[in-house]
């Protein structure tokens, strides 16, 4: 009978040690792009020298954007230079036209495809790197050459805290930022007086038949008032007429008996266009309102007198102003990101032609999680996804 | 003897009379005589204000001092425009609405900025002071004999994306109600059918599904076409259509995936306003409001 008992322990403890080992072995497989590390929301899968990972993996770490149709089983991965198309189940792939063969196959895991990550990378001009469960990635690291940025002070920030970043990872590469408002971001990238504009406003059909807008954060125009002010919420009506000088009083809307000081940004500046076309149906601001050269500048004459009234990015709004709703809604990130928020606005980069080099990487670098979540938030914008 | 009875009545009627109002009395006020937790102090003379946008000048700062600010999320704005109209005409009190979002509004509300939030929740509210004062949902309906009893929902999703139009073997036609419908709008608040283009987020729904004006015309198109695939607000008459479970799950049990609750949050601590609009949640009007408009009301 204790033989028999041996005998149970022995396979027993032999069970224990089959089931768990492999377990064991399989380690948690890391993924890095230039040193940081990528939360991945499907684990990246390694296979010989490359590795499967999700399409939001290459969305946080590369600044891709991917598309996937369940109906046609077709993906596509497009950076700023570069588009890829891939089919689940067929190694080959599109890769800026021309049939390439990725080392695996896409496939569905937990019905999310999931792609080639060496195929991408090294299609945008990266390198793979893969030892034991650790992959690292090197792509903004790599970059080399001068930039030149111009445009819009509403995107300035993000732009020159990105190029910051980028200075000082790599040796060889000058990034130039430089505000001069959207007007002359959008004129700058026509006339090839710089490598990207920045602007604040969606382009016109004209100037989109010359240059190319890419998205590279969201934001919402506050309509701002001083702290004092009583008054927290406009009917767009109400709003509308305020800026085109039709009501003078605060006491028309709610207030106190004073006149309505109405301070604007300077002509060309993108944030008084998109107010111009989304808030006054194309009129002008009043004429005789006092123009402020950048977002900083507008906020500091609205909080220095208290019956005046501005309009700002959300990025620029702090404690010195006061925000009024319209229509009783106020811009946050839910509701500029819903689409609910009347002055919703996305802030773009602009590329004359498919843009090259470290230009190219410079955008896809701005769409990366580790730049929307360090960068975009952190300055008050909303970040793209 | 009776002097003294008549002492006490008179007592207890000012007593009543000032609680009745306390939901306007200035928030200033309010932390002197009932201190920052709301604990019980002496009660002195209430303030009823009267009032709206467009008053005389002069008096907007009191103004903004007495009233109730109401936050929440944008599916909600309506009801809460509602219920601010409803509350505002039972006590007298000025009412702000604003809708930042329910993430927005929560935090309005523990700095004090709101006295009270309103959004959907998908499950029951975790947090304290949080009540669930309503319900809605929709169901997916088909043809009575249309081949499928279930759908899953991611599947929903990418039907209203365009992105199959296929149920098992069966293509379908969708059928739903305009984007500014009540159902429309709830449809797209529970599922994932809205996309961003340029900066703007615009329905993915596709061009070719049926849009009608009423719930009762999507059960109308629906028993008459035997692939259709209709949006319709719980409560709806479905008049022999077959409502589609979801991942399983009808609209009777729990964790009902296109269902979601009302929720009023009136911030930690309290202020006396958000325990006033909290009390007036409870009253028949505010029931009344509530299930006026489409809302199903918690079952006791």
């Amino acid at each position: 009978m204790s033989k028999f008992k041996r005998m149970i322990t022995f396979l027993l403890v032999a069970l224990f040690l089959v089931s768990t080992v492999p377990v064991a072995l399989a380690a948690k497989v890391t993924l890095k792009v230039d040193g940081a590390a990528i939360a991945t929301d499907v684990a990246p899968t390694i296979v010989g020298d490359d590795a499967l990972v999700s399409l939001k993996t290459l969305q946080d770490g590369l600044g891709v954007d991917t598309t996937y149709s369940a109906s046609k089983k077709m993906i596509t991965v497009k950076s700023a230079a570069h588009t890829f198309n891939f089919a689940i189940g067929n190694p080959n792939y599109n890769y800026d036209g021309p049939i390439k063969t990725a080392a695996v196959t896409p496939k569905l895991v937990n019905k999310k495809p999931v792609v080639s990550l060496k195929a991408v990378v090294e299609g945008l001009g990266g390198t793979v790197s893969i030892s034991g469960s650790s992959i690292e990635v090197k792509y903004f690291s790599l970059m080399k050459g001068t930039v030149k940025i111009t445009g819009s002070t509403t995107l300035q920030p993000i732009a020159q805290e990105a190029a910051n970043k980028l200075n000082k990872m790599n040796t060889g590469l000058t990034i130039s930022v430089a505000g001069g408002g959207s007007g002359a971001g959008v004129n700058d990238t026509i006339g090839g007086k710089n490598n990207l504009g920045m602007s604040s406003r969606a382009l016109t059909s004209e100037e989109k038949a010359k240059i190319t807008p890419i998205a590279v954060a969201d934001d919402g125009i506050a309509v701002i008032v001083h702290p004092s002010n009583p008054v927290k919420n406009l009917t767009k009506e109400q709003a509308a007429k305020i800026f085109l000088g039709e009501i003078t009083n605060w006491s028309e809307v709610g207030g106190k008996n004073a006149p309505i000081l109405v301070q604007v940004r300077e002509t060309g500046s993108g944030t008084r266009s998109t107010l111009e076309e989304m808030l006054l149906e194309k009129k002008s601001v009043i004429a005789s309102a006092t123009p402020s050269a950048s977002s900083a500048l507008i906020k500091q004459a609205v909080a220095r007198d208290k019956n005046a009234i501005g309009f700002d990015s959300i990025g620029f709004v702090d404690k010195t102003v006061k925000v009024v709703s319209l229509d009783n809604i106020a811009p946050t990130v839910e509701t500029v990101k819903g689409g609910s928020y009347l002055m919703g606005r996305a802030l773009y980069l602009l590329t004359k032609g498919t843009p090259k080099g470290a230009s190219a990487t410079f955008i896809d670098y701005l769409k990366t999680a580790d730049c929307q979540n360090t960068i975009v938030v952190k300055e008050g914008y909303i970040k793209l996804r | 003897m009776a002097k003294i009875h008549r002492v006490i009545l008179v007592l207890c009627l000012l007593v009543t009379f000032m609680v009745m109002f306390t939901g306007c009395i200035d928030k200033q006020k309010l932390k002197v005589m009932f201190g920052p937790d709301g604990a019980n102090a002496s009660v002195s003379a209430p303030v009823s204000q009267n009032g709206g946008t467009g008053s005389d000048a002069g008096d907007a700062q009191a103004q903004a001092r007495q009233s109730l600010d109401i936050n929440g999320s944008v599916g909600v704005l309506p009801l809460m425009k509602l219920l601010g109209d409803a509350f505002s005409e039972s006590g007298g009190c000025i009412v702000n609405v604003t809708a930042g979002g329910k993430d927005a509004a929560i935090t309005a509300a523990d700095s004090g900025e709101a006295d009270a939030v309103l959004y959907e929740e998908s499950g029951a509210p975790g947090s304290e002071n949080a009540q669930v004062i309503a319900s809605d949902g929709v169901m997916l309906i088909v043809n009575a004999g249309f081949p499928a009893d279930g759908i899953e929902y991611d599947h929903i999703v990418e039907l209203f994306t365009d992105q199959d139009n296929m149920i098992g073997d069966e293509e379908v036609q969708l059928v739903l109600t305009g984007p500014g419908s009540h159902t429309r709008q709830v449809f797209e608040g529970i599922f994932p059918v809205r996309g961003e283009s340029e900066g703007v987020q615009q329905s993915l729904v596709p061009d070719t599904a049926t849009i009608v004006e009423r719930d009762s015309d999507v059960v109308s198109e629906v028993l008459a076409n035997p692939s259709a695939i209709g949006v319709v607000s719980i409560g709806t008459d479905l008049q022999g259509a077959k409502a589609l479970l979801i991942d399983g799950r009808s609209l009777q049990d729990e964790g009902y995936g296109a269902r979601e609750q009302i929720v009023l949050y009136t911030g930690q601590p309290q202020s006396e306003l958000s325990k006033a609009f909290a009390g007036f949640i409870q009253s028949d009007a505010a029931k009344k409001v509530l299930s006026d408009n489409g809302y199903t009301l918690p079952v006791k």
